[in-house]
């Protein structure tokens, strides 16, 4: 039975996981004290960790820190605990994404980057700055613009998408299938360490 | 000595908004006399999103590191964000059964035994070419140029085996051995630039990329030397808007432009050009 309730299966187990790794945090605030970005975040990486350690999740999964986070890992290297906070923060935003939580700035963007990494096998940036523009702030495209034409007239966009070849597309649609198949799978744990309701 | 050789993985940025870094890794890297066979058919590592599936991220690596593996060479990959996710995955894979197989399972028709390993660029000049070596070879020294080294945050993060994390110094040794003043940019050096947060929360972006422009002149730069296309997209085409009214650019360049500069190659062929803060007049000051 799984007391993490109101998630699917997968997420209630990644969550407690999670939940086991942070059981160890002792709220010194290194993780804070790192952070660059801590003062546009509404929990400080280590309020977060609290959360999680009460059994938080959903809180912590609608937090704007998740998408605050630039994944600098100055938190991970300095946390006297070895608590890999930034593969944390990373794995919310996995689970807030899968959940169907509102969709963020940061969630467009993933979206449309990882959309385009299947689609050809590599990033093609004029793709990803219109898709994420299209779903976010429309104007936007307007003020990136200047820049753009700028790097277009060095030769540092490319007009037209680099695709794999179709052996090497084939590859990645697999491994993209395979992850996705691997994680609605993952079992429910018997023993849950938390007993909370979303 | 045997020669040295290596697998490359230029990664996306390299082909495009970071070609410059691409031409003046391999220029360096022949004039050394180190080869590096381009990983046929490479895929996107998954950047930045792919932290969000660890799974993901190891099989999309995983897929490059395999035909490295398979041709029993390690990888050189300069894009810092490629670096962190390739370095990871074989780290990981090295040290943990259970991920190997999960990953495996995933690659289908490639696998991993765990033994490839990988390194940036920098590792390779200072510890498998020598700063001696590199020294011996310099034929028109830096003089002139105050450097502040900027590593970024991800050459040395979560854990390599090479330089700390907190104050590392490769590159500052780098660039003395090429003549250049080299100022103390500890603890600005790893600082973050922004860059993951550029379309999403670009204010914060640009406040942090205008921070690390202004330290650099505080300690007395007149230029910056980078090491990652992400850190170079702020620091170079969005230093403009970073940058408030009246308040003075800083030319950046790619360590390896450095490099091959100093070691004679032909500036055309480093793609100094390219460059959008022009270095015109702080390359004149070299003497
Ligand atoms: S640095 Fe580590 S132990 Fe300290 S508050 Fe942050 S996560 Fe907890
Ligand atoms: S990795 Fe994320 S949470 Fe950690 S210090 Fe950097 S921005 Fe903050």
């Amino acid at each position: 039975m799984n007391h993490i309730q109101g998630f699917s299966p997968a997420a209630a187990s990644a969550l407690e996981k999670i939940a086991e790794e942070v059981s160890v945090c002792m709220q010194c605030g290194t993780c804070a004290g790192s952070c660059p970005t801590a003062p546009a975040m509404d929990y400080t990486p280590r309020a977060l960790m609290r959360l999680l350690q009460a059994g938080l999740f959903d809180e912590a999964l609608h937090s704007r820190t998740i998408w605050m986070c630039t994944t600098c890992y100055s938190c991970t290297v300095r946390c006297p605990r070895d608590i890999h906070v930034t593969d944390i923060l990373g794995k919310l935003r996995g689970i807030a994404i899968a959940e169907g939580y509102a969709e963020t700035a940061g969630m467009t963007f993933n979206k449309a980057f990882l959309g385009i990494v299947r689609r050809y096998g590599r990033m093609f940036e004029p793709e990803l700055l219109i898709r994420y523009h299209l779903r976010q702030e429309p104007l936007g495209i307007v003020g990136a613009a200047p820049i753009g034409l700028a790097l277009l007239q060095k030769g540092k966009i490319s007009p037209l998408p680099e695709r794999l070849p179709a052996e090497g597309l084939a590859q990645i649609r697999r491994i993209f299938e395979a992850v996705e198949a691997r994680r609605k799978a993952a079992p429910a744990r018997p023993h849950p360490m938390h007993e909370v309701s979303r | 000595m045997n020669p040295l050789r290596y697998a490359y993985y230029p990664g996306c940025s390299l082909t495009t908004s970071a070609k410059e870094y691409d031409r003046s890794v391999r220029a360096v890297f022949d004039a050394l006399g180190v080869e590096l066979l381009e990983i046929e058919g490479w895929n996107c590592c998954g950047a930045t999103p792919a932290s969000q599936n660890e799974l993901l991220m190891y099989a999309l690596s995983g897929r490059n590191l395999a035909w490295a593996e398979a041709r029993g060479l390690d990888v050189v990959a300069p894009c810092s964000e490629c670096f962190k996710n390739l370095n990871k995955t074989a780290q990981a894979v090295r040290a943990d059964p259970a991920v190997r197989a999960e990953v495996n399972a995933v690659l289908g028709d490639v696998s991993l035994t765990g033994k490839v390993r990988v390194k940036h660029p920098l590792e390779v000049l200072v510890r498998d070419v020598g700063l001696e070596e590199i020294r011996r070879r310099v034929t028109r020294p830096l003089a002139g140029l105050k450097i502040a080294p900027y590593y970024g945050c991800l050459i040395t993060r979560p854990r390599n085996e090479f330089d700390s994390p907190e104050n590392p110094t490769a590159m500052d040794d780098l660039m003395a051995a090429l003549g250049a003043e080299v100022v103390d940019y500890f603890p600005y050096k790893t600082r973050c630039c922004g860059g993951a947060l550029l379309l999403s929360n670009k204010r914060i972006a640009l406040g942090m990329t205008r921070d690390l422009v202004i330290k650099a002149h505080q300690r007395g730069a007149n230029s910056m030397a980078l090491a990652c296309p992400m850190c170079d997209m702020m620091l170079d085409p969005y230093q403009g808007p970073a940058l408030r009214a009246g308040e003075k650019p800083l030319p950046t360049f790619y360590f390896t432009q450095l490099i091959g500069l100093a070691l004679g190659i032909d500036p055309d062929q480093l793609g100094f050009a390219d460059r959008v803060v022009s270095p015109r007049e702080v390359l004149a000051a070299l003497s």
